[in-house]
């Protein structure tokens, strides 16, 4: 069974490596832009912030932080003049061991934080330049070290005047997009891991594109709370198939690779973050190949922030609204790449 | 409020970014659209007036983050219209998507101008 899906697995990554690549990318832009209010209003430097749901786009690994901290109170038997060490579980643990060790022992209570079970829904609309929606919902859950998440979302891209061959006006029409996307991400102490798979297709007038693929990426607490790393590769050995009335061709699309650093700064200013990262198109390094994702987020209280970001040549602002740990909500807008319109983002995220 | 005023100040510093000219606005059109260029030629057609034969156009045609894709030079008819066959200069043809198109026009003098843009779907 093994043998079978690594020859599958393998056998679909040289498939995507031996295709050819498009003179452009599928036209279902959230594949490379994303989705999402905070994503936009931290410059898309959000693979080591997301920590919800849409983290099956942004990188699977943050659904392994789709948990609550469920606090018990044990009673152990421990060596005499044990406390509970300030780190993980793990070190109590070897202390515990020590006892059989040890002559003297005594009973003690101990605060143990345990992963409970958490549910998540998340959903997001953005209005964009030229006239484009774009949408996207996700659910996940805590299962075992880890969480899993589905999403679906999708883009419209509205008002295209229409004419026949003779220059008759038909009128105007939509083009549609639309992916779903299903992921795990697994943690354990400061590594969180994720995979999550997609499908997507794009109604073209008389034709249809469909594409399939994967995302990967990793979180790190590096000196936790102040400092995190992530990265993440979007798009991986992603193919798509195009047919039109005579027209079928086969290509990939192009493959992204994010990393981005969180600084939050020590208190008592703990309340400020900022990230630094970047996003490279491996299919098409040349130009505008390589992105700057920038973001500071400021918190004014526990219920609100403020949010500047740059991507690339996009400046973004928002505003972010917390709830308790239930309901968050976030605004944001930024100046498509023209700088000619702006486009707005709203997302909303629950917890319970 | 202190939020909301920063909030409201970086709006207006995103506002001020704008940093091209308004198109042309006169009215065209460009046919067929949907566009399949396995079966005939895009014809673009001012709805007042024509292009001149003596200038230089070139379709800049962009995908969704306004990224030129494909450019295409094209010499408008005689009777002011032009027609391009799906294949840019680097002789790519067009793949199926929604792109920006824009008609750039180089006068002998040196002038640019430009239509604006309309969005082509493309089978």
């Amino acid at each position: 069974m093994r043998t079978a899906m690594r020859i599958t697995l393998g056998g679909f990554f040289a498939a995507a490596l031996a295709l050819p690549a498009y003179g452009v990318t599928s036209s279902a832009e959230f594949l490379q832009n994303g989705f999402g209010a905070k994503a936009a209003g931290l410059g898309n430097g959000y693979g080591v912030v997301v920590s919800d749901p849409s983290a099956v786009y942004w990188n699977p690994a943050g659904l392994a932080q789709i948990y609550t901290e469920k606090r018990i109170t044990q009673t152990v038997e421990a060596p005499k003049g044990t406390e509970k060490p300030a780190g993980d579980d793990e070190e109590f643990n070897k202390l515990l061991d020590d006892q059989n060790s040890s002559g003297s022992k005594e009973s003690k209570m101990v605060e143990i934080t345990e992963r409970g079970l958490q549910t998540q829904l998340n959903a997001s609309a953005s209005y964009l330049s030229n006239g484009r929606l774009m949408y996207f919902g996700a659910a996940g859950m805590t299962l075992g070290n880890g969480g899993i998440g589905v999403g679906y979302g999708g883009s419209r891209v509205a008002s295209i005047a229409t004419y026949d061959a003779s220059g008759n006006s038909t009128g105007s029409g939509s083009y549609l997009s639309h992916v779903a996307y299903v992921g795990y991400g697994w943690g354990t102490g400061p590594l969180r891991l994720g995979i999550s798979g997609f499908g997507v297709r794009e109604d073209v007038a008389g034709g249809a594109v469909n594409g399939a693929g994967i995302n990967v990426g990793a979180q790190v607490a590096v000196l936790p709370p102040l400092l995190s790393v992530a990265a993440d590769l979007k798009n991986l050995a992603a193919i798509q198939s195009r047919t039109g009335g005579s027209f079928k061709e086969m290509g990939k699309l192009d493959t992204l690779f994010s990393f981005s650093m969180q600084i939050q700064a020590p208190p008592p200013n703990s309340n400020f973050k900022l990230i630094l990262g970047f996003t490279a198109n491996l299919d098409r390094p040349a130009g505008d190949g390589v992105k700057l994702n920038m973001g500071i987020a400021y918190g004014f209280s526990k219920y609100m922030y403020a949010m500047l970001g740059l991507n690339g040549s996009k400046p973004a602002v928002g505003l972010g609204l917390n709830v308790g740990k239930t309901f968050h909500m976030a605004l944001s807008a930024n100046r498509d790449v023209l700088g000619r319109e702006f486009q707005y983002f709203g997302e909303l995220n629950f917890a319970f | 409020m202190k939020s909301i005023r920063l909030v409201l100040l970086a709006s207006f510093a995103l506002a001020a970014c704008s940093n091209l000219p308004p198109d042309d606005s006169a009215p065209f059109k460009a046919y067929p659209n949907p566009y399949n260029p396995t079966t005939g030629v895009l014809t673009i057609e001012k709805l007042s007036g024509a292009y001149a034969t003596t200038d230089q156009h070139d379709l800049s045609i962009l995908d969704y983050n306004l990224t030129e894709v494909y450019r295409a030079t094209v010499t408008p008819s005689a009777v002011g219209k032009i027609t391009w066959t799906g294949i840019d200069n680097a002789g790519t043809k067009v793949v199926p998507g929604v792109y920006y198109v824009k008609v750039i026009v180089s006068k002998t003098t040196g002038v640019e101008g430009a239509d604006a843009m309309f969005k082509l779907a493309v089978q």
